[in-house]
């Protein structure tokens, strides 16, 4: 068989390279689709997938692999199945679930020569960024949206990692903003999605990465007002599955909370005032207008629906999402947690609801009204997406893996594609990387402990200031804050009690900021969790005996190095002090909040806030924007 | 703090209208009566509440959300239902059933071409498995066209597929009705001998050609056609705030707003476009009408503008600074020579929607002075009401242009002896919107390309000699092409690769000759042994990549949407960068 003349011709010596290259595809859909295909055919030793996500009807435009009898099914084990069927010599192992789970260890990352992103929101870019530098594998990051498209390599010490520039991150808006005086239809959809929808049918707080819950003085009555509407809503909650329920909700919302907001006059002396909107007028109108059912009215997505089409399908969508979710907590087995209901732009019913109650909440602030069309794109963070731009993305994207398999990283670039007719994609060398960097300009070391047994204590007072040096000043960070001067409360929990677990990075933040220098680079720890076992327990209780007699003493940890730390690089004159490079989109919040610390009162959540800013990659901050190859293009 | 969002659209990211949307219709304001009110501010909260009730009466078109549309979804957002429409009304014709080809195809399949036809007459070989996707070894010794139809036939059912073994040679005595069933035509590697008949009946037919080429790293695509007219072009931003020239209404609106007046409050919360106007006005009273031109001139209305800054927040006024340069630029008309062309002056029966839009614009230029306004107003620091009453004059005057180009197109549709309603409101309504950027492509033909009489001669040799540029590859696929069809085979597909190098480098020297050149160059040198180095070898990874640009290419070709490239693209995966050059 000539299954490799082809290949072999066009691709010369590189060829053997890539036939014993062992890769990571970390994404099945858009790029991932066009991806595999290619590594597929251009002769890739052993691919990897990995892919949480499952198949929807609006995939299937682009992702090629899928048909419409896939829908719902893994899009990593159909990508490999569909993908083996043509070319059964490949070897492909596909794992559906999450990159992020514990089972995809840095030693599992290790294994790789190189991994390819082809994800579509921003944590897990930056997790799959983070584990490369770690794992010391070359990473290749891509991502398309309509037209445009980037592929980017990271080579760890060479270039420039994901998190060296900032990353726009999707805008949340002021919580008063949403609440109280929304401007815009944007804010109306945001509060129909964020905080009318998750206090009906979903968990019961508003803890939406769209709302910005921060409190200071000029906003902190408003946001105690706004939490006893909250209790207000959730006691009508009681009336749930009955029929007053839809009035009483209408009702709360759209006329008694707007009352409330009229009563604050001076709010409305420069914007225009609220009018509240009557059930019971609606109720007699709505009949007579709409001759439609509420179902024939929500399937026409183009034309802004009237006020009482709004009417209609709010009533009718507040009744079907009732029924499922009471069905739901029927079913729900005894013990198990309550079953909710999550906004799901694909889910007709759960948009129709937030259409339309955006939609009346718009007609009570006088805001324009948005058609279905319109509202889904900005409820769901909808990014468009088409074949031929993840085409171009993934060929890009082999292209760079043959500079890395062939070690010739000088020649690999990061490529940009846009729709200017006159030119095609562009190029750009890749930038060394940003000594800045809080993510990829720190120092690394393993750290073996009993996860059970270790507390934050040990890992402070031993670890950190006896081994290592380290002053008062620091604070320890994973996905929270743990410990800093000013917050001890955690200090004699072990790292099973803090979540921290085998694999977990723990960050330490220096602060101690010596005259004429600066404090060292972040620290980072990758705990590989030590159990025990039986065997050792003699050895463990006769050095803990023995430990007992000298004090703290190391034994019960091990570092894999000892870590050098240098300082950071003296930060340009332009750059405020505060603005420690940070792409996590609280710089401003925290900065903002520092400037308003002499309020005593706020002086606690101002620390902790602060504290958080400066860690680069945390969760709760970023709104994942869940669709497909979300990119940031700066 | 308010800030208003512009309505129908931000200037920051691609518009998604729909067919039937448009910004004049989001709302009734723009369809009340377009007279300006006397106190700008209390009509407009009148208007408002009328809006408000109007509304519910609004009729809706009959659109029903099918399955079809949740599929397309993520494409509508870039193309909208007419676009989408357009896709699905193309029927198009792939000659060759190369990997490459079929990459592009599947790019056309998945967002739903209504149909396509493979004409090809090879068998399927183990090579065309290689770098086929969807070709495995059961497809082997079978008719090529009818395998790749059937595994892209399965990509999409809305695509209807067909097969026809045809060898291209015949192509030369078919019927010049058989070109008329296709919306346009993908040819991969064909020989110029076959190509050059095809392209010139299709040339004549004003049929859409697209034509590609992969060897090894390298990938070349050539958009052949006489004229191509695009309305949705796409542009950035629809803004046009006409600052330097304001008509009457929306002058009266800034001079009915007395900023010594207003509290502090008010006075933050005056729109930017206000400020500008009010103080371009004040500088034109002290310099003898004239608006500030030079450099320092700017700095100093600038100057002139940060004096008024009243609050410690001073958005609008940072706004308004921001936007000096913008406003201090004179409107002017950007598509002249599309309007004074003959075909917009000297319509006929057989001239397209386009050009009669494109002739009654330049009637309303000729009266006006400016093309139709667009009427989107971008997002400001302002209070609601004001910023809705601005928008509201916006309005009115786009509402007012687009209603004296509907008027004018039905004069001359009448005068062409076509109905009135031949061209519909809401291409109307587009074509006034965006007439700013609407743009008119003249291709040139294949014929002019090869005939070194109307060839870019000075471009190709200038390329050849330009350090790491891509002109050598074109070279090289002229140069494999002719080697091709002179030898019945491609360069370096036997044992001795030395002799097809020296051939190869002959016939490239031939061209380079032919168009007055002298020598080759090093860096042309090296290129074709890089195509004899990789013989025919088609590797998948460039097929795809070629796919990509090659249905992004059709795709604006068929909708009518965005500017497609002229003409000729070039590609080298060994450096991963691309040249476009008009041949």
């Amino acid at each position: 068989m000539s299954r490799e003349t082809y290949v072999t011709e066009a691709l010369g010596g590189i060829y053997e390279r890539v036939k014993a290259a062992r890769v990571l595809m970390v994404g099945a859909g858009g790029i991932g689709c066009e991806l595999l295909k290619n590594l597929v055919l251009t002769g890739f030793g052993e691919i990897h997938l990995v892919d949480l996500d499952t198949i929807d009807l609006s995939n299937l435009n682009r992702q090629f692999l899928f048909r419409h009898e896939h829908i719902k099914k893994s899009k990593a084990l159909v990508a490999r199945d569909t993908a083996s069927k043509f070319n059964p010599d490949v070897q492909l192992m596909a794992s559906h679930a999450n990159i992020k789970d514990p089972q995809f260890s840095v030693a599992w990352f290790k294994r790789f020569d190189l991994v390819f992103n082809a994800l579509d929101n921003l944590d897990a870019r930056r997790y799959v960024n983070r584990m490369c530098l770690t794992a010391e594998v070359p990473l290749i990051e891509s991502g398309t949206t309509g037209f445009n498209g980037q592929v980017q390599v990271i080579v760890k010490g060479k270039t420039e990692c994901y998190d060296c520039n900032p990353k726009e991150v999707p805008k949340s808006f002021p919580v008063c903003t949403i609440r109280t005086t929304p401007s815009q239809p944007i804010h109306c959809i945001v509060w129909a999605k964020s905080y009318l929808f998750s206090n009906l049918f979903g968990i019961d707080e508003d803890e939406s990465p769209d709302l910005d819950n921060s409190v200071n003085s000029d906003n902190a009555s408003e946001i105690e007002n706004l939490r006893r509407e909250n209790l207000e809503l959730k006691h009508i909650k009681d009336a749930f599955g009955t029929s007053e329920f839809t009035r009483l909700v209408f009702e709360k919302v759209f006329k008694i909370d707007i009352d409330r907001l009229l009563s604050m006059e001076d709010a409305w002396k420069h914007r225009k005032a609220p009018v509240p909107i009557l059930y019971e007028e609606f109720q007699r109108s709505a009949n007579a207008e709409v001759k439609k059912a509420a179902s024939k009215v929500a399937s026409d997505d183009q034309p802004v629906w009237s006020l009482a089409e709004n009417f209609v399908v709010f009533k009718d969508s507040v009744e079907r999402l009732s029924a499922r979710l009471l069905q739901l907590q029927k079913n729900a087995a005894e013990g198990s947690t309550r079953p909710v209901l999550s906004f799901d732009k694909d889910d007709d019913e759960t948009l129709n609801f937030v259409v339309a109650a955006a939609n009346l909440r718009s007609q009570v602030f006088g805001i324009e009204r948005k058609s279905k069309f319109e509202i889904k794109q900005m409820a769901g963070n909808i990014i468009p997406a088409i074949a031929t731009t993840n085409a171009i993305i993934a060929g890009v994207c082999v292209l760079q893996s043959f500079k890395i398999l062939n070690n010739d990283i000088d020649h690999a670039k990061v490529v940009f594609l846009s729709r200017r007719p006159e030119r095609i994609f562009s190029t750009e060398s890749l930038q060394p990387p940003n000594p800045h960097c809080g993510v990829c300009s720190v120092a690394r070391c393993g750290m073996e402990v009993d996860v059970s047994k270790f507390t934050l204590h040990d890992l402070v007072e031993q670890v950190l200031r006896a081994k290592l040096g380290y002053s008062e000043e620091i604070s320890v960070v994973t996905d929270k804050l743990l410990y800093d001067i000013e917050f001890d409360d955690n200090v004699d929990k072990t790292f099973k009690e803090l979540g921290i677990d085998d694999g977990t990075f723990v960050t330490i933040i220096d602060e101690e900021e010596p005259e004429g220098s600066t404090p060292r680079v972040n620290l980072e720890l990758l705990v590989y969790a030590k159990y025990v076992i039986v065997v050792l327990v003699v050895v463990t209780v006769a050095l803990t005996i023995h430990r007992e007699g000298l004090g703290d003493v190391d034994v019960n940890y091990k570092l894999t190095s000892i870590p050098e730390i240098p300082r950071k690089p003296v930060p340009k004159p332009t750059e405020e002090a505060n603005e420690v490079p940070v792409s996590n989109g609280k710089v401003a919040v925290s900065a903002g909040l520092k400037r308003k610390a002499e309020d005593d009162e706020l002086v606690e959540v101002n620390t902790l806030d602060t504290k958080k800013s400066k860690v680069e990659t945390r969760d709760e901050d970023v709104v994942v924007v869940d669709d497909d190859e979300a990119i940031e293009i700066d | 703090m308010i800030k208003q969002h512009p309505v129908g659209h931000n200037n920051t990211s691609p518009p998604i209208t729909t067919a039937t949307s448009s910004i004049l219709d989001d709302n009734a304001v723009s369809d009340q009566p377009s007279e300006t009110p006397s106190t700008p501010l209390a009509g407009v909260a009148e208007q408002f509440a009328t809006m408000l009730q109007v509304d519910a009466e609004q009729p809706s078109t009959p659109h029903v959300l099918t399955a079809r549309d949740k599929k397309y979804d993520r494409q509508l957002r870039l193309w909208a239902a007419n676009g989408q429409a357009a896709l699905e009304e193309a029927h198009v014709l792939l000659l060759t059933a190369s990997a490459a080809g079929a990459e592009i195809l599947k790019n056309l399949v998945l967002p739903g071409t209504g149909a396509f036809t493979i004409a090809d007459d090879k068998l399927v070989t183990e090579d065309d498995i290689d770098a086929n996707f969807f070709l495995n070894d059961s497809s082997l010794g079978q008719p090529r066209a009818v395998k790749v139809t059937e595994f892209l036939q399965e990509l999409n059912t809305d695509s209807m597929g067909h097969s026809q073994i045809l060898n291209l040679r015949e192509l030369d005595g078919v019927d010049s009705s058989y070109w008329e069933s296709f919306s346009l035509v993908i040819a991969h590697q064909i020989r110029p001998s076959i190509l050059m008949n095809v392209a010139k009946v299709l040339w004549d037919k004003k049929i859409p050609l697209v034509l590609s080429n992969s060897i090894g790293f390298y990938g070349y695509l050539r958009i052949v056609i006489p004229e191509h007219t695009v309305v949705e072009s796409h542009p950035d931003s629809t803004v046009d705030l006409r600052l330097d020239c304001p008509w009457p209404e929306l002058e009266h609106f800034a001079d009915a707003i007395n900023m010594d007046a207003l509290d502090e409050i008010d006075h933050a919360h005056v729109p930017y476009v206000v400020i500008l106007l009010k103080y371009l006005k004040q500088w034109k009273a002290e310099h003898g009408g004239s608006p500030p031109s030079i450099y320092a001139e700017k700095n100093q209305f600038k100057d002139l503008i940060r004096s008024g800054i009243r609050s410690s927040d001073p958005e609008n006024f940072d706004e308004a600074i921001a936007a000096v340069l913008r406003a201090t630029q004179k409107t002017t008309v950007p598509i002249t020579s599309v309007l004074n062309d003959p075909r917009a002056q000297n319509l006929h029966e057989n001239s397209t929607k386009f050009w009669i839009l494109a002739r009654a614009a330049a009637d309303f230029v000729a009266k006006e002075g400016n093309l139709p306004l667009s009427g989107t107003l971008p997002d400001m620091k302002a209070d609601s009401l004001r910023y809705i009453a601005l928008q509201t004059v916006y309005r009115n005057k786009a509402v007012r242009d687009r209603d004296w180009v509907k008027q004018r197109v039905a004069e001359l549709l009448s005068a062409l002896d076509r109905p009135t309603d031949a061209i519909l409101d809401d291409e109307i309504e587009t074509f006034c919107k965006f007439s700013r950027y609407i743009v008119v492509i003249d291709g040139r033909s294949l014929e002019e390309e090869y005939n070194p009489e109307t060839a870019k001669a000075k471009l190709i040799l200038s390329g050849l000699r330009e350090e790491n540029g891509l002109m050598p590859i074109y070279l090289g696929f002229r140069a494999v092409e002719i080697f091709e069809e002179r030898n019945e085979r491609f360069p370096g597909s036997l044992e001795n690769t030395e002799d097809d190098a020296k051939n190869l480098e002959s016939i490239a020297l031939e061209i380079v000759k032919s168009l007055g050149g002298d020598s080759l160059g090093e860096s042309a040198s090296q290129v074709l042994k890089e195509f004899v180095r990789a013989g025919s070898g088609e590797l998948h990874n460039i097929s795809s990549l070629l796919g990509g640009f090659g249905a992004q290419e059709v795709v604006k070709l068929i909708t009518r949407q965005y500017v497609p490239m002229k003409n000729t693209v070039v590609f080298d995966g060994i450096q991963s960068k691309s040249e476009v050059w008009e041949l």
